[in-house]
């Protein structure tokens, strides 16, 4: 959610469109002997590049908060662009407070909340959600669990209800726990055959060892110890109004939802709830190689990165900054060197994601078997770069611009908005982040981007993360003497034949 | 949590209420025009955000591809971005994202759309790039063979390295028999091959011309100003020597059932169940999305509720209208619970879509569907990327922009007896395609 992923998908409605194909760009200056195709020449007024007018100003709707004697934070932003409404309660425990051979917990409490509360059956929630033109969702992540309903705003007093009793009054029925766990069992057998999603937990497995940060999903031995005791307790435990907070976005009045949320969250009980323990990962020592044999694969998913600092550390703009000249914009350095000038890959990608007890960064491509060496080549090339010189000058200007223009452009929709609003409250941003960000983006120094390169690349102490077949590719990392083999279960392996 | 239950219980009383019809969402506002070379323009101010999105939709998708060449509508629009005139390959998206935009493109069966969104001030720049490379794009031999490439690994990264990735392929390939749907956009990695320079200029000549292409501009601009500079850029390019050929080869009825079993090596078999429908914008066509939600829209759908809630026979199961520019498909597909036959499963989806021939759906279940497409009309709507998504779509697809809002009232006057009918219209046996796709033996990829 927090790096820039420079690969888009379609966000069409529209259901009659299933087969999207997508470009994506960045800079060459490759200038060779061009064929042109001009239908004829555009006459000279036309052809200089146009001036440009001045900035217009920038400025999101404002926002109200109060607390709840129960402690509940509650968040509130009118936007009536749209009659819809964004509801989302994020409850501030998710995987890190799995217990370590329950992996997963957290996750499965978020589904199972929705299947039944002490008033309404699971078919009963479905229907009135859907009934008002809504969508009711809870997940977990790293270090939270969200519910989020988006529906039309005329219907908004209803869907607080809704949102507040599934948080406060789930029944966890035991026939639903069987059904949810077995359809989480088959998505972690449909997960091994995916080599994106095998790079990733390899990458994060490796990267974070014994720290919850590891954990990017469930495995069967921890799906086979949960029960329903188990997911009642987690909740119990964890779904608090103090350890809590709800973000409204939407076409409200937020004086008549203040006295909505009051009422349907002021029952709720507060709770101690214990924080999560985050033993040290491992130390990094060399470029270490963990590869995921896949036979058969036609192309390299590889994941190369190393830890990072913490979501609210004081630094993050100009670590995003050195993410966006390095590779996390269309224009930026990976980018037009493995793909636009290359042609190693479709997809580069290169993102600086913050938790709120640690960070990482990592970059991932998925490459044709013949340069999955070449490409990691290429990206320590370009990293060892960025260490050794930073960016300034037009480079660093327009990776400020984007990153100031992109603001607006991510924040205009509700959905937007709700995430930029959720990592302030969840990590513990300044208030004024959304307010300030851009300009102190525009404040970052090159001497700034250059000890940031640093801090967000280590370059010599790396994980790197492949999943491919390895009679395809061994020739080509014969630099590599640290390679750990594993197969999709995540189980060592010998090397393979 | 006593006092807590009390509270809620007052929400269950309201649940049980009936169903009450959601409010006509607020109509778009636009201005439309076209240029004297042909260049057809819509305009719609919302001064929200200091932004103004620019999408720029030429009627040329991978139907108009010809045999041999599939896959080069799309990597034609890899091309648009390596070079014109007075723009060096890649510059036109690194200037729009050093000034703080975005942009973008992507191609469907049907369109092929380019867009950018920018700062305000940067509109004369975004049409000035844009009508650049409609007027004069550049690409030299290396450049396209570079992209190929990486068309190529697009291809291998979304298709042929992903478990079910060729499922919608093998569905197409399977369904269609002269139209080019049959084909997906991605195209085959032969025909990426065979494509030469030479195609680029005949598809650039025939299909990037004023005429053939639509402007949608949406944000924080004044009309009157915007539509100088629109002419300004915009309006220099040429009108063509040449009219767009539409000689797409059409589909023949479907006489008979069509049973297939194939092999793919995938970790669990699949089943999909379809029937051969009309194209978006017939009135058969509402019903048949109204359809489509009964089915397959969330997990009160009666596929879910029947395959994986109730009978739990599938391990995933959902449906599509594909209802696009000319007659696509209607289907389900099911991806098989181990310890079931891929035969039960083909029955079971039969039965849930032969069940809306034979009983009419719920009041309940229509005013549910109604009020999920009032949803995705008012979501649909929120950014002004979606706005010009949906004004584009009415006037390159529907001919028509008053589509993109009176599909509302199309919509909510919808009877339980029209979507009776158009089931019993196309869910017919011999107008049916099954098709079974068992693990050939080795999960993961090919």
């Amino acid at each position: 959610m927090i790096g820039l992923n420079i690969s888009t998908t379609e966000d069409r409605v529209d259901a009659g469109n299933t087969r999207v194909w997508t470009s994506m760009s960045s800079v060459s200056t490759v200038v060779a002997s061009l064929v042109t195709f001009a239908l004829l020449v555009v006459t000279a007024s036309a052809q200089e590049r146009p001036a440009v007018g001045p900035e217009r100003p920038f400025q999101l709707a404002p926002r109200v908060e109060k607390t709840l004697p129960n402690g509940l934070r509650v968040i509130i932003t009118r936007q009536t662009a749209i009659p819809k409404v964004s509801i989302t309660l994020t409850v501030l425990s998710g995987y890190s407070s799995d217990p370590a051979n329950l992996t997963g917990l957290a996750s499965l409490t978020a589904d199972l909340i929705q299947e039944g509360t002490k008033t309404k059956s699971s078919r009963q929630i479905r229907r009135d959600v859907f009934g008002m033109g809504g969508s009711l969702s809870a997940a977990a992540s790293q270090d939270y669990s969200s519910i989020s309903v988006r529906g039309l705003s005329e219907f908004s007093t209803r869907l607080i209800d809704l949102v507040a009793d599934v948080a406060m009054n789930p029944t966890i029925p035991e026939d639903e726990v069987a059904i949810l766990t077995q359809q989480h069992l088959q998505t972690v057998s449909q997960q091994k055959a995916s080599p994106q999603f095998l790079a990733n937990q390899t990458f994060r497995k490796a990267l974070f060892g014994e720290h919850p940060y590891a954990r990017t999903s469930e495995n069967e031995a921890s799906l086979q110890a949960m029960d329903r005791a188990k997911l009642v307790a987690f909740h119990r435990d964890h779904y608090r109004p103090n350890n809590a907070f709800l973000l409204i976005v939407g076409a409200i009045d937020p004086d008549a939802t203040f006295a909505t949320v009051e009422k349907a969250f002021g029952g709720w009980l507060r709770g101690e709830v214990a924080s999560p323990t985050y033993p040290a990962p491992p130390v990094l020592a060399g470029r270490h190689v963990y590869f995921v044999q896949r036979p058969n694969s036609i192309q390299s998913s590889i994941s190369v990165g190393n830890i990072v600092v913490k979501r609210s550390d004081p630094r993050w703009y100009e670590l995003t900054l050195a993410n966006t000249v390095y590779g996390g914009a269309f224009n930026s350095r990976i980018v037009r060197n493995i793909r636009e000038e290359k042609g190693y890959t479709y997809s580069p990608q290169s993102a600086l994601t913050g938790f709120g007890n640690a960070g990482f960064y990592r970059f991932a491509a998925d490459v044709r078997n013949e340069v999955t060496g070449p490409t990691l080549f290429e990206v320590f090339k370009e990293i060892d770069k960025m260490r050794a010189d930073g960016s300034d000058g037009t480079e660093l200007q327009g990776a400020k611009a984007y990153l100031r223009g992109i603001f607006p452009i991510q924040t205009a929709t509700q959905t937007g908005l709700s995430a930029t609003l959720n990592s302030v409250y969840a990590f513990g941003l300044p208030k004024d982040y959304p307010e300030t960000f851009r300009a102190k983006i525009a404040a970052v120094t090159p001497e700034q981007v250059k000890s940031a390169s640093a801090t967000l690349f280590w370059s010599d102490n790396s994980v790197i993360a492949i999943v491919g077949d390895w009679a395809k590719v061994k020739d080509q990392l014969a630099a590599y003497r640290n390679i750990t083999f594993l197969d999709t279960d995540g189980k060592t392996i010998p090397p393979p034949q | 949590m006593l006092a807590a239950a009390l509270l809620v219980s007052g929400v269950f009383t309201a649940a049980t209420q009936p169903l009450r019809a959601a409010s006509r969402p607020p109509k778009l506002q636009y201005e439309i025009t076209s240029l004297p070379n042909g260049l057809t323009v819509v305009l719609s101010e919302d001064h929200s955000t200091p932004i103004v999105h620019v999408q720029l939709v030429y009627h040329v998708g991978s139907k108009n591809e010809k045999p041999g060449r599939t896959g080069f509508a799309h990597l034609f629009e890899h091309l648009m971005f390596k070079g014109s005139k007075n723009v060096q390959p890649e510059a036109h998206t690194s200037m729009l994202a050093s000034v703080g935009g975005q942009s973008n493109a992507y191609t469907t069966d049907d369109e092929t759309v380019f867009w950018e969104t920018v700062p305000s001030q940067y509109l004369p720049l975004t049409l000035w790039l844009e009508a650049d490379r409609m007027a004069t794009l550049r690409i030299d031999k290396d450049t396209f063979a570079n992209e190929r490439d990486v068309v190529k690994e697009e291809r291998r990264m979304r298709v042929d390295n992903q478990p079910y990735g060729r499922l919608n392929e093998i569905i197409y390939d399977q369904a269609f028999t002269v139209h080019p749907y049959k084909h997906a956009t991605i195209g085959s990695m032969e025909d990426l091959q065979a494509a030469s320079v030479e195609d680029v200029r005949d598809f650039y000549r025939t299909f990037y011309v004023p005429v053939n292409a639509t402007m949608v501009i949406v944000g924080d601009f004044d009309s009157a100003q915007a539509l100088q500079l629109v002419n300004t850029y915009m309006g220099r390019v040429p009108k063509s020597d040449r009219a767009v050929p539409r000689d797409i080869p059409q589909e023949p009825p479907q006489t008979k059932e069509k049973r297939v079993t194939l092999q793919e090596p995938w970790p669990l078999p699949a089943v999909v169940v379809g029937y051969h429908v009309i194209k978006d914008g017939n009135p058969d066509s509402y019903p048949l999305h109204i359809a489509a939600k009964v089915l397959s829209d969330g997990q009160t759908s009666r596929i879910y509720k029947k395959l994986v809630y109730e009978k739990q026979m599938a391990v995933a199961a959902f449906g599509n209208a594909n209802l696009i520019e000319d007659p696509n498909l209607f289907y389900a597909v099911a991806i098989v619970q181990p310890g079931h036959t891929t035969e039960e499963v083909a029955d079971a989806l039969i039965v849930e879509l032969d069940r809306l021939k034979t009983e009419p759906i719920t009041d309940h279940e229509l005013q549910r569907s109604k009020n999920q497409f009032a949803r995705d009309y008012i979501m649909g709507r929120e950014s002004n990327q979606q706005k010009a998504g949906q004004l584009s779509h009415a006037v390159v697809i529907h001919h028509d922009i008053k589509t993109a809002d009176g599909e509302f009232e199309i919509f909510q006057n919808i009877t339980v007896a029209d979507v009776q009918r158009v089931a019993k219209t196309y869910f017919r046996p011999e107008n049916r395609l099954v098709l079974t796709l068992m693990p050939s033996g080795k999960a993961g990829a090919q």
